[in-house]
C-alpha cells in the first residue's frame, strides 16, 4: 500500500509542469515528487492521456471549435490535409468536404477592432436550427476568426446551406460584422468564391 | 516571470519512497545473486509508468518515452542486482537520476542499451507493452464534454493541448493575457474531469 501524499500538486501545477511553466527549480522539485508519489503520477498521467485524447479527436475531426489564424500552421505543420474556404464579410463559397480531407476551415474575415464580444449564429436553412454560439475566442490583431466544424458531420450532410452571422457585443447593443454563407455539398467541387 | 507563479517547492522530507517501491527494492537486493522475478516484475510496473511520464515530457515522442522508460527500469535492476543501490529507500530517486541521464545521453545521440538489453530486456516484454501510453477509456464522452464547454473554453483546450503549448504561446495567439489563459484553461480542464468522470455533462 502506497503512503498517502502530503503534499499533493493540485491541477494548475500539474499543467505547468507539463507545459514548462516551471522555472528550473520548480520543475526538479515537481520531477522528484512525481517519481516519489503514486497518487500525484497517476494524477499527471490522466492529465496527458486527457490531452492525447482531445489531440486524437481533433485530428479525427471530431471537435467543432473556433480557432486563431495562427493555429491553422500547427495543424498543417502536423500533417493534416486541411481545406480552407476564406470569406469576406456578405459573401458565399461552395464548400465541400472529401475523403481526403482530415479537416475543413472557413476563415471569416471581420473588423474586430474595438470588438468586446464576439457571438455567431448559425442558420441551416435544410435543418430550420438557428444556433447561437457565445463568447468566441479571437484575436483582433488578426482581423479574421477561424470557424472549424467537426468533420465527420460534415461528411454525413449531403447538402444545404448555411448563413453564419458574426455579432460584436457590447455595452452599447448588438451589432452585425458580417454574414457568411456556405454552400454545402458533400464530395462536390472545391470552392468559388461567388462574391 | 510567469514561471514564478507556480516556484513554490514541494518539500523533499515529506515524500519518502512508498513501502511498496522500498519493500520490492530490498527483495530484489536481497534475492541477489538469485532473482525474485515477482519483485523485479512488480517494481517495473510501479516505475515505469513514472520514467515514460518524464521521457515523455522531455523527449515528446511516444515511442522515445517508452524506450526511455524501458532502459531506464532495466539499467535499475541490473544495479538492484549489482548491490550497487544500498538504500532501497531511494529507489525513486535512482529511477529520476537515471532518466535525467538517459534524457541528456538521447539528445547526444549516445546508445549505451545493448548490455543491459541483453541481460533483462526478454523477461520483460509483456510488461513494457503495457506501460505504453494509456488513452482515454470513452473517447465518444470525452467528445459530448468537449461539445458541452463554452467556446472559449474549448479554444484554450484544443489550442493548448495540440502541441503542449503553455500558456503564454496560447494567450499571444488568442490575444489573452496569460493569467486569463490559465484561468480559462482551469476551469475546462475540470469541467471535462467531472464530466468524463461522469459527476456531470454540462458543465
Amino acid at each position: 500500500m502506497s503512503d498517502m501524499c502530503t503534499a499533493p500538486l493540485d491541477v494548475d501545477r500539474l499543467l505547468a509542469y507539463w507545459l514548462d511553466e516551471f522555472d528550473e527549480s520548480a520543475m526538479e522539485a515537481a520531477e522528484q515528487h512525481l517519481f516519489e508519489c503514486a497518487t500525484c503520477s497517476d494524477s499527471l498521467q490522466e492529465l496527458v492521456t486527457l490531452a492525447t485524447d482531445v489531440r486524437t479527436l481533433l485530428q479525427q475531426g471530431k471537435i467543432a471549435a473556433v480557432m486563431p489564424a495562427s493555429f491553422v500552421k500547427r495543424l498543417q505543420a502536423a500533417g493534416l490535409k486541411i481545406r480552407e474556404y476564406r470569406l469576406e464579410p456578405h459573401t458565399s463559397v461552395y464548400c465541400t468536404v472529401t475523403p481526403s480531407d482530415d479537416l475543413v476551415l472557413a476563415h471569416l474575415q471581420a473588423p474586430l477592432d474595438h470588438v468586446e464580444r464576439l457571438d455567431a449564429i448559425v442558420e441551416d436553412t435544410t435543418s430550420g436550427t438557428r444556433t447561437r454560439l457565445t463568447n468566441l475566442s479571437f484575436n483582433p490583431a488578426e482581423s479574421a476568426v477561424v470557424l472549424l466544424p467537426r468533420t465527420d458531420a460534415l461528411r454525413l450532410i449531403e447538402q444545404t446551406t448555411q448563413h453564419v452571422h458574426l455579432i460584436a457585443v457590447g455595452a452599447d447593443g448588438e451589432r452585425e460584422l458580417g454574414v457568411y454563407t456556405f454552400h454545402h455539398r458533400t464530395g462536390g467541387s472545391t470552392a468559388d468564391i461567388e462574391g | 516571470m510567469q514561471a514564478i507563479l507556480y516556484a513554490v517547492r514541494v518539500s523533499p522530507p515529506t515524500l519518502a519512497c512508498s513501502d511498496d517501491e522500498t519493500g520490492l527494492a530490498r527483495r530484489v537486493i536481497d534475492a541477489a545473486p538469485g532473482r525474485d522475478r515477482a519483485a523485479e516484475e512488480a517494481l517495473y510496473r510501479l516505475l515505469a509508468p513514472r520514467a515514460r511520464l518524464y521521457a515523455l515530457k522531455h523527449l515528446r515522442d511516444v515511442h522515445a518515452a517508452a524506450d526511455l522508460a524501458q532502459d531506464a527500469m532495466l539499467l535499475m535492476l541490473d544495479r538492484l542486482h549489482r548491490g550497487e543501490i544500498r538504500d532501497p529507500g531511494h529507489i525513486a530517486s535512482f529511477v529520476l537520476g537515471t532518466c535525467r541521464q538517459l534524457v541528456i545521453d538521447r539528445r547526444r545521440g549516445i546508445q549505451r542499451r545493448e548490455r543491459i538489453l541483453e541481460a533483462f530486456a526478454h523477461e520483460f516484454e509483456s510488461v513494457a507493452m503495457e506501460s505504453e501510453l494509456p488513452t482515454g477509456s470513452d473517447l465518444q464522452q470525452l467528445e459530448r464534454c468537449l461539445e458541452n464547454l463554452p467556446e472559449r473554453e474549448r479554444t484554450v483546450i484544443v489550442t493548448t493541448f495540440f502541441k503542449d503549448s503553455d500558456a503564454n504561446d496560447v494567450a499571444q495567439a488568442l490575444g489573452l493575457s496569460s493569467a486569463n489563459v490559465r484561468v480559462i484553461r482551469h476551469r475546462a480542464v475540470q469541467r471535462l474531469r467531472s464530466c468524463v468522470d461522469g459527476s456531470t455533462t454540462d458543465e
